[in-house]
């Protein structure tokens, strides 16, 4: 488990200077790439929040980060705010929108497969004003920023820098509220929120917070995506994105933060392989994802955990308990 | 003045009277039990006083204030804590982050300084995970701390149930079943802790049980329920002689079966 | 000028209504919202464009054998996707989204097989419409219009009657007292699934000749599950109210207002009802017991 002592240590300390050190040397394509990946820890990891920590099924991420990326254009190119202020504002935005949302649907007690069913009419009505604002968004032809907003100079190289920065603070802001009363909160509403309850946790409460946060999350990965790729369309942000996220998380394993590094750097690297039989790319995803639910449903992380605990199981019944 | 007063509770589910004009009256420093035949209304009851389903009328006060109908996390932290009858451990956490949960409301740290490891945070932490491992002193497992709650043997599991409801005593604890499905030794071992519970901690307990030895050993005063009703209340002695409980746990077995 | 629309959202509102009930059918019996509901008509559809496009089978047998083998193919889902889920006692949420994965898979392996482009379903009647009273409505619009209605009093005499029907309602209402009873309730899921599968390609192969078929024709499922939610998820009467509504109200809203604005009606829908009114219009309340 990452925990936050557990962070600095020496190996992490190389793999971390390698990600700052390795893109000088890169060809453009590839640290888009490798930004993009960055980008996905960003968003899976707020992903984690909602679905793997606190058991919701949102499946609004995918239209939230599209929510990052519109709105951030929005400010930077037609409010014309400076490129840093732009994208902190973009998370924030989505964050507001995911707390509506969670207002709209607080009567509901905001749980299981009515969620799923209202966040993915949510998520489909958010990409159809994509579609449809076209003052606001471009609609079918996409938003486009031009340079003079974006970063000036080594544009992908400063994109990249500020992703991993950005990937960086958050990642670091998960692991200690995952180990401290607010992870365990959300981990209690998902293993049995009737003792949770019992046990003085407001989950309605922690359930806004988690979504609100994975929401920050998605707004902030985002509005990183717009200021890399510099052109947004509608369909990047539909049930196709969802499903990439989604298939990241599980595969990676949800509910823990190993998990989400794991499906944020392996499957769009392993896409890229694929990059020359395009079009298996979509069919590798979701038949990937369906596998992994039916036969491991816990994720590559998940084994991990597996193993412990075939050993806990042993070690407890040799001490006759 | 009582500590827990139960007055003239009724419930319904669909045109089934679950409880009827029931009332209770709790006070310091006593282990109560609740009994009565299977459908009685026993879990009913404490689902409302903890905040699980609503009252249709009545009323429930925790020292003088009315907490009827309140949400079950506000009456936590009123202090009535509760027990569930099947096994409601966080399955994916370890026993001593369990014990943690239990601890939530005495935790102080805001999200943000949580979030970004401020100083205030972690000392918060490393003392309240220090007071968890002393509660699991407390119920004998403090040296299975990092087993996975899912883990472990039956038993503990209840055990575990138990210590994580009194991690920050509350006034008066309501346990569903605490015993069921345990054998002698397992219920002695809970015997045990229950007393200290009553002496040490100072919390007022009441038990839901269908083991009437276990009933009769460890309760000072004891109600009964049937039909929604309380039939009966008074010490193990008086209530084991009355005629009524009698005929309500033997008389009545066939029509028992209606009930489900 | 009305009553034209009229005509084109019962008709719409029919094959809606057909593949909601099978939807409701599988939530039914097991508390799961199958998102591949419209992967079944779009599989349906293209079924029969292969055996009467391609083989050149007349219109009914290719229409039978389409709706029998996504009928089978419904099962072999269920048996190799869902049944382990259900058997680990997976949330219900995590079945809908393995549908969903399903839904996504069976979408892309057809854009590989059939690309991308839509394909126009060669006629099965006479396409000249008749006119009874003023209104015009051609043959196949009939066809749409008369199988789904008797196929619902077929079902509903189904359940009602027989043995096999009164089974899986006792299945859906209890899971274990039924099979304490001694109904074999993997096999009632397995049947549950087949007649939804085949609803679903009931409704793809009857509609094809109206529509142009095309790879992502299974996002007909969003509206599906609006049709059910309106009608109400627990109510196999209220999914077919919900489709003729949703029907109905696209073609009369769309003729009067816009176009861009049918697409988005249904995800208000899902939205307005799940929050103010979760039962919908027919179905039943259901409370928690803790």
């Amino acid at each position: 488990m990452i925990t936050p002592r557990r962070v600095f240590d020496v190996r992490v300390g190389i793999v971390l200077l390698s990600l700052f050190i390795v893109p000088l040397f890169l060809r453009q394509y590839h640290l888009v790439v490798l930004n993009l990946i960055v980008i996905y820890v960003i968003v899976i990891m707020g992903y984690n929040f909602v679905l793997g920590y606190t058991g919701l099924l949102s499946l609004a991420h995918a239209a939230l980060y599209g929510l990052g990326a519109y709105s951030t254009s929005v400010f930077m190119a037609k409010l014309e705010i400076p490129l840093y202020l732009s994208f902190v504002m973009g998370g924030v935005f989505t964050a507001l929108v995911g707390l509506l949302i969670c207002f709209l649907l607080l009567k509901t007690e905001l749980s299981g497969l009515y969620l799923g069913m209202v966040t993915f009419a949510f998520a489909e009505g958010l990409v159809w004003i994509f579609l449809h604002w076209e003052q606001m968004t471009g609609g079918a032809f996409g938003f486009a920023i031009s340079s003079k907003y974006a970063f000036q100079g080594n544009a992908y190289l400063k994109s990249y820098y500020l992703s991993l920065c950005c990937a960086l603070l958050l990642f670091w802001f998960a692991v200690n509220l995952i180990n401290s009363k607010w992870g365990r909160a959300l981990k209690s509403i998902r293993d049995s929120e009737e003792a949770s309850m019992a046990m003085g946790v407001n989950a309605p409460a922690y359930k806004l917070l988690s979504f609100v946060l994975s929401a920050f999350y998605a707004g902030i990965g985002g509005g990183l995506y717009s200021i890399v790729m510099r052109q947004i369309y509608p369909g990047n942000f539909g049930m196709h994105e969802l499903l990439k996220q989604f298939s990241m998380l599980i595969i990676g394993g949800q509910g823990t933060i190993s998990g989400c590094l794991i499906g944020a750097f392996l499957l769009p690297l392993l896409s890229e392989v694929l990059r020359s039989v395009s079009i298996l790319q979509d069919l590798f995803y979701c038949f990937a994802l369906v596998l992994f639910m039916i036969f491991m449903p816990e994720g590559i992380s998940g084994l991990r955990f597996k193993m412990r605990r075939v050993w806990t199981r042993r070690m407890m019944r040799s001490e006759n308990i | 003045m009582s500590l827990l007063e139960i007055l003239n509770v009724s419930r319904s589910f669909g045109g089934l009277l679950a409880l009827d004009g029931v009332s209770l009256s709790i006070d310091r420093g006593r282990l109560f039990a609740l009994i009565g035949p299977n459908g009685a209304g026993k879990t009913t009851l404490i689902n409302i006083i903890s905040g699980y389903y609503r009252l249709d009328s009545g009323m429930v006060k925790l020292d003088g204030r009315e907490i009827s109908n309140k949400k079950p996390y506000l009456i936590r932290k009123a202090g009535i804590a509760r027990t569930f009858q099947r096994s409601e451990l966080f399955s994916s956490m370890t026993v001593v982050e369990n014990m943690l949960v239990g601890l939530h409301n005495s935790i102080r740290t805001n999200v943000i300084s949580a979030g970004i490891g401020a100083k205030e945070a972690r000392e918060e932490e490393a003392e309240k995970r220090e007071k968890a491992l002393q509660v699991l002193d407390f119920i004998g497992m403090r040296e299975m701390s990092d087993v996975r709650a899912v883990d472990l043997p039956f038993g503990l599991k209840k055990v575990l149930e138990l210590g994580r409801a009194i991690a920050i005593p509350p006034k008066v604890l309501l346990l569903d079943e605490p015993v069921g499905g345990l054998n002698e030794t397992e219920t002695l071992h809970l015997d045990r802790i229950f007393r200290r519970i009553r002496d040490e901690l100072g919390v007022v307990v009441l038990v839901i049980e269908h083991n009437m030895n276990f009933v009769m050993r460890i309760s000072e005063h004891i109600f009964v329920l049937d039909y929604g009703k309380k039939i009966a209340e008074g010490s193990p002695q008086e209530v084991k002689l009355n005629p009524v409980v009698v005929e309500a746990y033997l008389g009545k077995q066939d029509a028992r079966t209606e009930r489900c | 000028m009305i009553y034209q629309q009229i005509i084109s959202g019962l008709i719409n509102g029919s094959a809606y209504a057909s593949v909601a009930v099978g939807l409701v059918m599988i939530y039914k019996a097991t508390e799961i919202v199958n998102f591949a509901q419209g992967e079944f008509f779009m599989l349906g559809a293209y079924f029969a464009y292969f055996f009467y496009s391609t083989l050149h089978l007349s219109y009914p047998v290719a229409l039978l054998v389409s709706v029998l083998l996504v009928g089978f193919s419904g099962v072999v889902l269920e048996r190799i996707s869902i049944r382990p889920l259900i058997n680990r006692k997976a949330h219900v949420a995590s079945i809908f989204m393995i549908t969903l994965a399903l839904s996504a898979s069976l979408k892309s392996a057809n854009r590989l097989i059939s690309g991308e482009f839509e394909k126009p379903f060669p006629p099965a009647f006479s396409p000249t419409p008749l006119n009874i009273h003023g209104l015009y409505v051609n043959r196949q619009q009939l066809l749409v219009l008369g199988s789904t209605f008797v196929l619902m009093i077929i079902l509903a005499m189904f359940f009602k009657w027989s043995k096999l029907g009164k089974a899986m309602r006792g299945t859906s209402t209890n899971r274990l007292l039924a099979s304490l009873l001694g109904i074999n309730v993997q096999g009632v899921f397995s049947l549950t699934w087949f007649i939804a599968a085949v609803l679903g390609a009931l409704s793809g192969v009857l509609l094809a000749p109206i529509i142009l078929i095309y790879p992502d024709m299974g996002g007909i499922v969003s509206k599906v599950i609006a049709a059910a939610i309106i009608g109400g998820l627990n109510s196999l009467p209220g999914a077919f109210l919900g489709g003729i509504i949703i029907g109905l109200s696209e073609n009369i809203g769309g003729a009067y207002i816009s176009t861009s604005l049918t697409d988005v009606t249904a995800f208000l829908a899902i939205i307005l009802f799940l929050v103010l009114r979760p039962s919908g219009l027919l179905g039943k309340q259901v409370t928690k017991r803790v």
